[in-house]
């Protein structure tokens, strides 16, 4: 008896010792990756005299080999982070270059806020941004394909050609412009019903994201971004239209107002920060700016997703990322989005139900 | 009470837009000041409804609304007003219970409270129901 429990017990020990070994191995592994990622990911820093001799301070920001919200947002927020921080006027002026010659996942998501972020450090701060295409064909195409050309121009001082019907576009400055939206929808409806007509869901949420962003965004650099694409079935027949919109500012986790008591129950039940969001938009806050007849554009937003006449809302905000239709997918995010990330999609059913609703 | 006026947003834009003036054209404040304001006043003085018409626009954000209805409780009372407009919103129903059930209410409070609307540009003198008269002035 005891031969054999010390056989077995021995038996027990390798096994332990083997898996052991086996997650060293696999931690040593995510290590080397992890290395070599940053080691892609390494800055370059330079200072280069240009034809006048003034000096100028060159930043090579390498984007890795994903731009992607959805897929790989904490490398987003990492790009983003980055750009504050070398945008921030200190010294010789600076040149910060994106280094996109590896991507090869890319969504408009991060396409837009990286477009938010680069036209508010360049309208604030004296700085030059410039890049380059990635050498993956899909993933030029797509950027290609975006509406993010339409505000860069090339070596040559050219714009660039247009290739789709796609566009991104700053809707307002320090005001909403309520008139180019309401174009811009006509034009999304006329894509899929053929007919140019309102679709009062779409441009009632739009204004909803751009008044808070007017509201609640730091005075000088109010930026944000409608990114329209059009989502082409197997037959190039166009049957979804995804919209994004990005706000740069502080966020909706802080911009609502919890009173003390709130904190404190929350705090003892650990409420989760995606519990927190998911409750501003069922309007359980106050606003920051304490009235009491505030705060309804949110619950209206999710209200509009609830009736499907919009699908697939996402919101990323802060560091909290919130999937209205799958809630099980909502997590909190690594690092944190200056602002605020909406995007939806419309189809020819959601109008039908919008339009049998007003029969 | 048999009479009507009415009073259509789309006369005023097709593009309702945030909430104050300074935000953005054709915001609730404006609309308020503009329109809705004076044809209450006209309305209430002939002791018929005002009819406010919410279709055919590009749709609205709810703080348009807020600011436009909840101005005119301010000015006038949550009886007055209840008792003398009809809103017709076909396209939306929801604004209706959002503008009798949440708006209207709110916007009482704020009045008994005396936590005045601000205003981010200067109007003209406009119409607020005090004691028994409506008077015409600059409140703020």
């Amino acid at each position: 008896m005891t031969t054999n429990f010390f056989y077995i017990k021995a038996e027990s020990e390798k096994r332990k010792n083997r898996r052991a070994k086996r997650k060293q191995k696999e931690l040593n592994l995510k290590r080397t990756a992890i290395k070599k990622q940053n080691k892609k990911r390494r800055l370059q820093t330079t200072v280069e005299t240009l034809r006048n001799g003034r000096k100028i301070h060159k930043v090579i920001i390498p984007i890795g080999d994903s731009i992607s919200l959805f897929h790989d947002s904490d490398n987003v927020m990492r790009i983003v982070n980055l750009l504050n921080r070398f945008s921030l006027p200190k010294g010789l002026q600076r040149h910060l270059e994106l280094d996109m010659s590896l991507v090869r996942i890319v969504d408009i998501g991060a396409l837009s806020l990286l477009l938010a972020k680069v036209n508010e450090i360049t309208k604030s701060r004296k700085v030059i941004i410039s890049g380059n295409f990635p050498l993956d064909d899909n993933a030029r195409d797509y950027i290609e394909k975006s509406g993010f050309l339409d505000y860069m121009i090339d070596l040559t001082g050219r714009k660039f050609e247009r290739h789709s019907d796609n566009f991104l576009v700053r809707i307002g400055d320090k005001k909403t412009d309520n008139e180019n939206v309401g174009y811009l929808i006509k034009k999304c409806m006329k894509v899929i019903t053929g007919i140019e007509s309102h679709y009062p869901p779409v441009f009632s949420i739009i204004q909803e994201m751009s008044g808070n962003s007017v509201e609640h965004a730091n005075i000088d650099n109010k930026n944000w971004l409608l990114g329209v694409n059009f989502q082409r079935n197997e037959l190039g027949e166009i049957e979804e239209v995804l919209f994004t919109m990005v706000d740069v500012g502080f966020g909706i986790l802080n911009t609502i107002n919890r009173k003390w008591s709130t904190l404190i129950y929350e705090g003892l039940r650990l409420t989760s920060k995606t519990d927190i969001l998911f409750r501003a938009f069922e309007r359980k806050y106050g606003s920051s700016t304490e009235e009491i007849n505030r705060n309804r554009g949110l619950p209206l937003i999710k209200t509009i997703s609830e009736k499907k006449q919009i699908i697939e809302l996402k919101v990323i905000t802060n560091n909290v990322f919130l999937d209205f239709e799958n809630t099980g997918e909502s997590k909190v995010l690594r690092k944190g989005l200056p602002g605020t990330f909406y995007c939806w999609k419309i189809n020819k059913e959601c109008i039908e139900t919008w339009n049998k609703k007003t029969i | 009470m048999e009479q009507k006026n009415y009073l259509r947003v789309l006369d005023f834009t097709e593009y309702p837009g945030p909430r104050y003036c300074e935000q953005g054209n054709n915001s609730g404040e404006e609309f308020y000041h503009k329109k809705l304001n004076l044809e209450f006043k006209n309305a209430l003085e002939n002791n018929i409804k005002l009819t406010v018409d919410l279709d055919k626009t590009a749709g609205y954000a709810s703080s348009f609304l807020d600011e436009a209805f909840g101005n005119l409780v301010f000015d006038f009372s949550l009886e007055k007003v209840k008792n003398n407009i009809e809103i017709i919103s076909n396209e939306e129903k929801d604004w209706i219970t959002m503008i009798f059930d949440m708006v209207m209410p709110d916007w009482e409070k704020r009045r008994n409270e005396n936590k005045p609307p601000k205003k981010t540009q200067t109007h003209e003198a406009w119409y607020r129901f005090i004691g028994n008269t409506i008077e015409c002035r600059k409140w703020l």
